[in-house]
């Protein structure tokens, strides 16, 4: 009896003490961290890349009373997904972060994005329609949502405005096709110095990829285990990128002949334009001519529309915050006011419908004479196709590029698409 | 349940299983310490060597801290000690105690094994070694084995990875230089086959010392068995001898008072007769009234005699009492040539027979019941009755020309006889051909023949 009466007070006496350290030990404040980095997901030079962040989270913080959203800044963009992977391996996840299409897929097959369904079915007001469709299936894996949709990024099509006007061309109407395209190009591309090459080019940059989803083509299923090389509506595509290609004869393009006014049209993205031409953010570039962009130019069988890319959100599987995190990942991607507020000052585009259809978003083209408008881009962000996040697909495509970069003209492409379906079924297996 | 210490006794020759416990209890920390440890150290070097993205992207699952695994680890390890060294103390008394270690090393031992991924769940197989041994009553031996068997076969690495992403330690031994990862793999392996040997040596010893102790048993039941029934033909003896006892008393009884009435009743009779006699002398004669009382007196005193030695006679139901066993046996046979008128043939080699009193009886009443049942049971017309004497023995041979009898049937005082016999360490036998044969040999005390 005495030695079991010793075990039990040593017993009570031990458990108290736990209690007293953790009790101690315990936070003061819920302190919630997010991951992000500096910059630009777009490569383009971005001021006070942090403003946006730090509004939802005065925001956040008004409305969760004791709760601190806590993010490490001075993380560049080529050391996010090292420094996230370290943090992961010391198991010091961040609640919710920004995640790179490189290690998504990877860290749902890790079990380190939480599925976020079950807060979608049990949140009343969040409405998965509110966003652009293409664009929030981005942050679907397998069937289930991993990521919510932050920033929006649509391709445009660059338009060197002075060359055109040299050649006594008008800027093509924003429903302009494949053969209006063709027919300038072939108009621009000259040999003014008669040294037997062109000295102005039609286009740079402008490849195969965009051609397709411009003629309506889907390269890959959604979960990146199914490819549809082999369609005439690719071969479409590919037969005109590859006759832009023959009219500047066998040279290549370089980035100098591009800057100094030298072509006419070439991809670019809403940052890029946004940055260099649009207001606050106008960087001096393209000094010697005046420029604009439009859409991309649309197939027989397509749509003027681009590739549109996201930057994603998602919660830690590892948090004991969840629901927090949850709370917060709204306030960063559904809230209209702070997605007003980063399409309003940052060169990217919002992810919400209301946010690009609202009076406040018309504004921000109207003092420069842009062909470019928010319904434009809208209209983009609709229809446009988004960017796979599985995690072959750089790999996929840069398989298939450097295939088809070998095809000419002349040669028969529906048979070379057969083929290399088959080689692209074999790949995406693995 | 009930738990003894059985580390004194199980062992199979220089195989203690206490010292194959003491290996594998270190192999198995060892195991489970080295690969917290390696992946410990492996993270913080990926980490240091900024190869964390390249690791990830080969990674199947992340263990989260290893470093709270290594500690944990250490503390389970120091668990997994006390708790042994507690079975081994005085402690192991307490049934209680005993089950409680072994609730707590399963428990801290599958904590262990999730948090390592299953890379390692060799200590499952410690405890289990450790409860068989410890596992006194077969009943539940067959509930351990089958926690054992399932809980293992559910915790192997190659197993449970097909269900669920689990990381695999070769993916940590992968990122070490060649010649390491050969030494490393080595270890590894050696420490994991290490215990599963530990584990089945420890079951060969205790199904070995099982074995041995239930035929120990099984040779102790024996002996029980053969004493038991030593003790119970003992008693068998014993309670005859109590009742022969009793009779013995009760003839002693009887003769004593025959003796009493011999000696004073007798005696005053006899003299009460001698002096009427001496007064019928006396009186003369003449046939006065007193010479007729006086032949009155004389006849009712003789008559008094002979009731007395009749009741005397009828009181003492032995011959041997009175007479020496030859005699006896020699008036038995005449009493019984009178009474029946069967021709009796009495025959024996010796003078004397002069035994103890329960031999003595024992012969008596062999020739007695003999003679009863050849007249009886057999109709005979002429018996044989032979007492032989040898050195240490004695025989008897009642023979008959009587119809005999088919079967021996216990009833005819054989079994009686052969009770006697038995008590005396003689043998007996009977056979029923042309007539009725009774043989028997009666040992005889050594030294106990006397004049």
């Amino acid at each position: 009896m005495k030695k079991r009466g010793i075990i039990f007070t040593a017993t009570a006496l031990l458990t108290v003490l736990l209690g007293i350290y953790v009790y101690g030990w315990r936070p003061k404040e819920t302190v919630i961290e997010f991951a992000m980095f500096n910059g630009s997901n777009w490569d383009v030079a971005v001021q006070e890349s942090y403003s946006v962040i730090d509004k939802a989270i005065e925001k956040f913080e008004k409305e969760h009373a004791g709760v601190k959203i806590k993010y490490s800044g001075g993380i560049l963009k080529e050391d996010y997904s090292e420094w996230m992977s370290e943090r992961i391996l010391k198991d010091k996840m961040p609640d919710i972060f920004m995640v790179l299409d490189e290690d998504f897929e990877n860290y749902i097959n890790l079990g380190l994005i939480e599925n976020l369904d079950k807060y979608i079915a049990k949140d009343s007001d969040f409405d998965i329609n509110k966003y652009y469709s293409e664009i929030a299936s981005s942050g679907v894996f397998g069937g289930h949502r991993y990521a919510l949709p932050y920033e929006a990024m649509p391709t445009l099509m660059f338009v060197n405005r002075t060359l055109l006007e040299n050649f006594h061309l008008d800027i093509p109407s924003n429903d302009y096709t494949f053969n209006d395209f063709y027919r300038l190009c072939r108009m621009i591309t000259l040999d003014r110095d008669l040294d037997g090459s062109p000295d102005y080019f039609g286009i740079y940059k402008y490849d195969w990829i965009n051609a397709a989803l411009s003629n309506d083509v889907e390269l890959f299923s959604k979960d990146g285990k199914k490819s549809y090389f082999n369609q005439e509506k690719l071969a479409e595509a590919i037969r005109f990128v590859k006759s832009l290609e023959s009219l500047n004869g066998n040279k290549n393009i370089t980035k100098e002949q591009f800057d100094s006014g030298n072509v006419a049209f070439s991809q670019m993205s809403l940052a890029e334009y946004r940055t260099y031409k649009s207001y606050p953010y106008k960087i001096k570039k393209y000094t010697g001519f005046a420029w604009d962009c439009i859409p991309m130019p649309a197939g027989q069988s397509g749509n003027n529309v681009s590739m549109i890319d996201s930057l994603n959100i998602a919660i830690s599987a590892k948090s004991n915050k969840k629901e927090l995190a949850w709370e917060f990942l709204k306030t960063l991607t559904y809230d209209v006011e702070i997605q007003q507020t980063l399409y309003n000052d940052m060169p990217v585009a919002s992810v919400l419908k209301e946010v690009m259809e609202s009076k406040e978003s018309e504004n921000i083209f109207k003092e420069n004479e842009d062909i470019i408008d928010s319904k434009l881009i809208c209209h983009i962000l609709e229809n446009g196709s988004g960017k796979p996040k599985f995690s072959g697909y750089e790999g996929a495509i840069s398989m298939a590029d450097s295939k088809i970069s070998k095809l000419n003209l002349g040669d028969d492409i529906e048979n070379a698409l057969r083929i290399l379906q088959r080689q692209m079924s074999k790949y995406l297996i693995k | 349940m009930i738990y003894q210490n059985g580390n004194n006794m199980k062992s199979v020759g220089y195989f203690k299983i206490n010292t194959i416990l003491d290996i594998m209890l270190c192999i198995s920390i060892a195991a489970m310490m080295l690969t917290s440890g390696f992946i410990w150290i492996v993270t913080e070097r990926i980490i240091s060597l900024h190869e964390a993205k390249l690791f990830l992207s080969n990674a199947v699952n992340v263990p989260g801290n290893t470093l709270h695994i290594f500690i944990f680890t250490l503390i389970s390890s120091v668990c997994f000690i006390l708790t042994f060294c507690l079975r081994n103390s005085d402690i192991a008394g307490y049934t209680k105690v005993v089950f409680i270690t072994f609730v707590i090393e399963f428990v801290l031992g599958l904590i262990c094994i999730v948090l390592l991924n299953f890379n390692y769940n060799g200590i499952l197989l410690w405890t289990f070694a450790n409860a068989l041994m410890y596992l006194k009553r077969n009943k539940y031996m067959p509930i351990v084995v089958v926690i054992a068997m399932i809980s293992y076969l559910l915790t192997t690495h190659e197993l449970v990875k097909l269900f669920i992403n689990i990381f695999d330690i070769s993916s940590y031994i992968k990122t070490c230089s060649q010649n390491l990862q050969t030494f490393i793999y080595f270890i590894y392996n050696v420490l994991n086959l290490m215990t599963v040997v530990c584990f089945i040596l420890c079951c060969i010893i205790i199904i070995v010392s099982k074995e041995e102790i239930i035929e120990k048993n099984l040779e102790l039941n024996k002996r029980l068995e053969i004493a038991n029934t030593d003790l119970q033909r003992t008693n068998e003896e014993l309670e005859k001898s109590l009742k022969d006892n009793a009779r013995l008393a009760e003839i002693k009884e009887r003769n004593r008072i025959a003796r009493e009435i011999h000696d004073t009743l007798g005696h005053t009779l006899t003299g009460l007769a001698a002096g009427i006699d001496a007064c019928i002398a006396l009186a003369g004669d003449e046939k006065t009234p007193l010479r007729n009382q006086l032949d009155l007196l004389s006849k009712v005193s003789r008559n008094g005699i002979k009731d007395i030695r009749m009741s005397v006679s009828s009181l003492r139901p032995d011959a041997t009492e009175r007479l020496n066993l030859k005699k006896a046996i020699e008036e038995l046979v005449e009493n019984t040539k009178k009474i029946s008128g069967v021709n009796i043939k009495f025959d024996c080699d010796a003078d004397i027979l002069k035994f103890d009193e329960d031999e003595e009886t024992a012969i008596y009443r062999i020739v007695q019941e003999s003679l009863t049942n050849a007249i009886r049971h057999g109709n005979a017309k002429n018996i044989d009755v032979l007492i032989k004497k040898s050195y240490g023995s004695i025989g008897l041979l009642i023979c008959d020309d009587g119809i005999g009898c088919e079967k021996l049937e216990a009833g005819f005082g054989l079994r009686h006889i052969r009770e006697r016999v038995n008590m005396l360490k003689g043998q007996v036998s009977f056979s029923s051909d042309k007539g009725f044969k009774v043989e028997a040999m009666i040992p005889i005390r050594w030294g106990e023949e006397y004049d």
